[in-house]
């Protein structure tokens, strides 16, 4: 398997690797992680690592490391692990948050997702706003229902995956 | 390392492969069981897909990993054996995992020895093994591996005993490699089948 490499005007979407793993970690470490989670502790953000890596080895897609030239700022991808029914777009900007990142790179991994999916979603929890926008952004809509796997979260479906 | 590329590893019973999709269920079944109890587990669904997304992402993070053990007649899966370092590992690991129904064969035994090999002729001079104190057949297989307590080495959290495996110098030509040769050639061809009623 061959994860591919995506460029966009500002990033380069790409596999995640060990070179990473500071950056996840300060992310993972840091009070941000909350809504998504954290804090997770070192051996735990490694996880998250070995995790997005190991996906792409399982389903065939998965995330990508964003990184701006300096090294890795972000994350973003399609996820699909065990007992969930939809594919979820997802984001997380470990660094350089206010500048468009996310949505830049989602909006390049759903160009690369093209038709595959009939569904993509992404749960989002009311209270993280700059993710909410982010999925403005991209044109999804809030579908009022909150994911069952999460139930803080609200399902958010992306038109665009779904014509 | 990609996956593609992962060595095959043959010892006398099985082989040794890296871990595919396909690979999954026992995996998923043996860490919803507790079987895991020492391994972080039982875990849900989720966790247990996560943690095999996790074996597979390793190799190609670290450029070694856990390899599926395979029964070498009929390909079914055993177990796990390999080489093991998230973050916060003070060293590198070797570790195993046998399911529950191949358990009592010696199969982590022959796994872990070519896995110990191996990883020694890639470069390795140490390995560790972080042991829950209460698993017993995990310190019995480090002593019989040759492994010895080592009271000086960091553990992960605190809760665990770290055990040194012999050195590679400790593996050519000597007793104790003999004695692990032998044990493992037992497995597969036991010179000696008890019959009947033990006499006391």
């Amino acid at each position: 398997m061959t994860v591919p490499t995506l460029t966009t005007a500002r990033l380069t979407l790409r596999l995640p690797e060990l070179r990473d793993h500071a950056a996840y970690a300060a992310f993972y470490a840091s009070p941000r992680s909350e809504i998504i989670g954290g804090p997770l502790d070192e051996t735990r953000a490694w996880k998250v690592l070995s995790n997005d890596v190991g996906h792409w080895h399982l389903r065939g897609f998965g995330w990508w490391a964003l990184d701006d030239g300096n090294g890795c700022i972000g994350t973003c991808g399609f996820h699909l692990p065990a007992g969930r029914r939809d594919v979820e777009l997802g984001w997380s900007l470990f660094s350089a948050t206010g500048r468009g990142f996310a949505t830049e790179a989602a909006r390049a991994a759903l160009a690369w997702a093209g038709a595959r999916w009939s569904r993509v979603v992404s749960n989002i929890d009311p209270r993280n706003d700059a993710s909410e926008r982010v999925a403005d952004r991209l044109g999804a809509v809030d579908t009022g229902e909150h994911a069952a796997h999460a139930p803080e979260c609200k399902v958010w479906l992306h038109r665009e995956a779904a014509a | 390392m990609t996956r593609a590329a992962i060595p095959v590893l043959n010892t006398r019973r099985l082989v040794l492969r890296g871990p595919e999709p396909g690979d999954y269920p026992n995996f998923k079944a043996t860490f919803a069981s507790y079987r895991s109890r020492f391994m972080g587990g039982p875990l849900n669904t989720y966790e247990a897909w996560m943690l095999y997304a996790a074996e597979i992402g390793h190799w190609d993070i670290r450029g070694f990993g856990m390899w599926m053990i395979h029964d070498r007649v009929t390909d079914a899966t055993l177990g796990m054996a390999g080489g093991w370092q998230p973050a916060g590992w003070p060293e590198r690991e070797l570790a195993w995992i046998i399911w529950p129904a191949a358990a009592g064969q010696g199969y982590a035994l022959e796994a872990t020895d070519a896995v110990r090999r191996h990883l020694y002729g890639q470069g390795w001079t140490t390995a560790v093994s972080y042991v829950d104190p209460k698993h017993l057949d995990s310190i019995r297989l480090c002593e019989r591996l040759g492994a010895r307590r080592d009271p000086e080495a960091a553990t992960v959290d605190g809760n665990d005993v770290v055990y040194r495996h012999p050195a590679p110098a400790a593996l050519v030509d000597t007793q104790l490699a003999y004695g692990i040769a032998r044990e493992i050639a037992h497995y597969a061809d036991p010179k000696l089948r008890p019959e009947g009623m033990p006499v006391d």
